[in-house]
């Protein structure tokens, strides 16, 4: 079988390694997509454009296209360029364009979106992840991110967003044996009004077998107190098939344009033919369940 | 048998990244970090066989040589001088040269600390320490990235130490600890970015203990310092491939 779709593919001028990706699934409460099934189908790592990799895929809701270039300064440095669509086949749209790159102490990323209408239309599971999608309906966001090095340990970081979920935040990171502590300040906009926030968190480092991570924020959002909490937990081939788990779940009453309340449940296992995850996520007012399937075609 | 290949594809490269001439100074040292030590590395071998033997003998007994060597480690560290100043340079090189799989870790300078790169006969990963990404690509597309340099040199234990490439000289000899070493000039008859080396290698396992790189006017420009050599320790492919579990992996 996955030969004969690796030589259509090939018919189809597939030179090098790309991957398939099925998926299929349903949302049990208020669905953004109104229909309770999921499905799609998406290929990526297509060389159709010399030098560059394109990713196309097709849900019952949409059409998605995405186009990237990357380059490798080998352990100096990565930059990453790419620009994409989405297409909602009842309506409504996502463009997309980021940048991001490393080289030597330095990390910076930027994005640029537009949507006319809801994200979670488009990705059910894009609204419902540790850092989630706005939930506003049409919108933009502008984003620039910074990481910096300071010396070996220690890690300054900066994120200014305009637009949906609209804030700057400014921390410091600092690594020890096995741990990463973090402290910072947000401000912004929020559920309640202005936000002026404190953050902190702490995750587990270099484990073979876990990765633990706990961040807090806690401020004012207008007259009123700001708070939120989230963590997450991945364990590493404790289930059958040596697949890894990861668990997630966000308590955070003070965004203002997304959901509050967040969870999932991600299990990712290797098989022979390809890796299966299964996925489930939720929020205050829908349940998400996902399983996909992704093969390598063509290539080694 | 690889050969040491005497142009440097970097440098005819359009640019970029306008960054990259910041860093090109950084590169160009570890090009010829790297020019250096895949011909120190194939000395090291060399030198067990030295006495009455021509270059080409040379040449088969590093191969015979290389057949019997399952694996290697050696710590490198030492300096570089840039534009800018001098940087320090610290590596962890471990390899098993029969699956072509070579781990480099970095400790030093601060700014690439606990990067990984690990090379296979296909691909070539990339572990940045401070976006937790891996990088996976093939190993053929690496080498015609513009922004990347040929790190396989930097570990490539199989290197020929053609007499075509490089004049060979015998400096002079030093006592060191753990017996007598020999101090070698090494004068690549092509551009490979350095104008002379010199290495010193211990009679005591025939091993390098030291690297120098001299600019035209005679200056040290990279110096480093080998130590902890292990060979056949019995390294396993599974542990040189390991990688932080949280990683995000790329796919290029």
């Amino acid at each position: 079988m996955k030969k004969w779709i690796a030589l259509s593919l090939l018919s189809l001028g597939l030179a090098q390694a790309a991957t398939l990706e099925l998926s299929g699934g349903f949302g049990v409460g208020n669905t953004p997509t109104g229909a309770a099934l999921l499905f799609g189908a998406n290929v990526s790592g297509l060389s159709w454009i010399s030098g560059h990799d394109l990713e196309l895929g097709v849900t019952v809701h949409t059409l998605e296209a995405t186009l990237s270039r990357s380059l490798s300064g080998g352990p100096l440095g990565f930059g990453q360029a790419e620009v994409g669509a989405t297409l909602g086949l009842n309506g409504g749209f996502l463009l997309k364009s980021g940048l991001n790159g490393t080289l030597g102490p330095i990390a910076v990323s930027a994005k640029l979106e537009g949507w006319t209408v809801s994200r979670a239309y488009l990705d059910p599971f894009s609204t419902l992840t540790l850092d989630p999608e706005s939930t506003r309906g049409a919108d933009y966001k502008a984003e620039l991110g910074g990481k910096y090095r300071l010396e070996r340990n220690t890690f300054l970081t900066a994120l200014a967003k305009l637009g949906a979920d609209s804030r700057l935040e400014a921390g410091i990171q600092r690594q020890t044996t096995g741990l990463e502590l973090r402290a910072g300040g947000v401000i912004g906009g929020a559920s309640k009004g202005d936000l002026f926030a404190l953050t902190g968190g702490i995750s587990t480092k270099n484990s073979e077998t876990f990765t633990l991570g706990l961040d807090g924020l806690l401020g004012l959002g207008g007259n009123e107190a700001a708070y939120g909490v989230r963590g997450s937990a991945t364990l590493y081939g404790v289930l059958p098939f040596s697949s890894d788990l990861n668990v997630y779940a966000a308590f955070e009453p003070w965004r203002r344009d997304s959901e509050s309340v967040r969870y999932g449940l991600t299990t990712s296992t290797s098989l022979p033919a390809g890796n299966l995850t299964l996925e489930l996520a939720g929020s205050a007012n829908v349940t998400l369940l996902r399983a996909r399937f992704a093969l390598e075609l063509g290539g080694e | 048998m690889v050969t040491l290949h005497p142009t440097l594809p970097f440098i005819s490269q359009p640019d970029p990244f306008s960054l990259r001439k910041r860093e090109n100074g950084l590169m160009r040292r570890l090009i010829q970090a790297a020019t250096l030590l895949t011909l120190s590395l194939a000395l090291s071998s060399t030198l067990a066989q030295t006495s009455n033997l021509s270059a080409d003998d040379i040449a088969g007994k590093v191969e015979a040589a290389q057949k019997n060597l399952k694996d290697f480690s050696v710590h490198i560290n030492g300096s570089a001088s840039l534009e800018g100043g001098t940087q320090k340079i610290d590596l962890e090189v471990s390899s098993i040269p029969l699956s072509s799989l070579t781990r480099i870790v970095f400790n030093a300078p601060d700014a690439l600390a606990d990067n990984i790169l690990i090379l296979d006969k296909s691909t070539v990963s990339n572990y940045l320490y401070l976006t937790n990404q891996v990088t996976v690509a093939p190993a053929a597309k690496s080498k015609v990235d513009g922004f990347s340099f040929d790190f396989t040199r930097l570990t490539d234990a199989t290197v020929s130490l053609s007499r075509t490439d490089f004049k060979l000289k015998l400096l002079e000899t030093q006592n060191v600890a753990g017996g007598k070493a020999y101090l070698l000039e090494a004068i690549p008859r092509q551009d490979l970015g350095v104008s002379k080396t010199r290495i010193l290698v211990g009679e005591n396992g025939w091993k390098v203990l030291k690297l120098q790189a001299l600019d035209p006017q005679g200056k040290v420009v990279t110096d480093l310092n080998f130590s902890s050599w292990k060979f056949n320790s019995g390294l396993k492919s599974a542990d040189l491939k390991k990688l932080p579990r949280d990683a995000q992996v790329i796919k290029r």
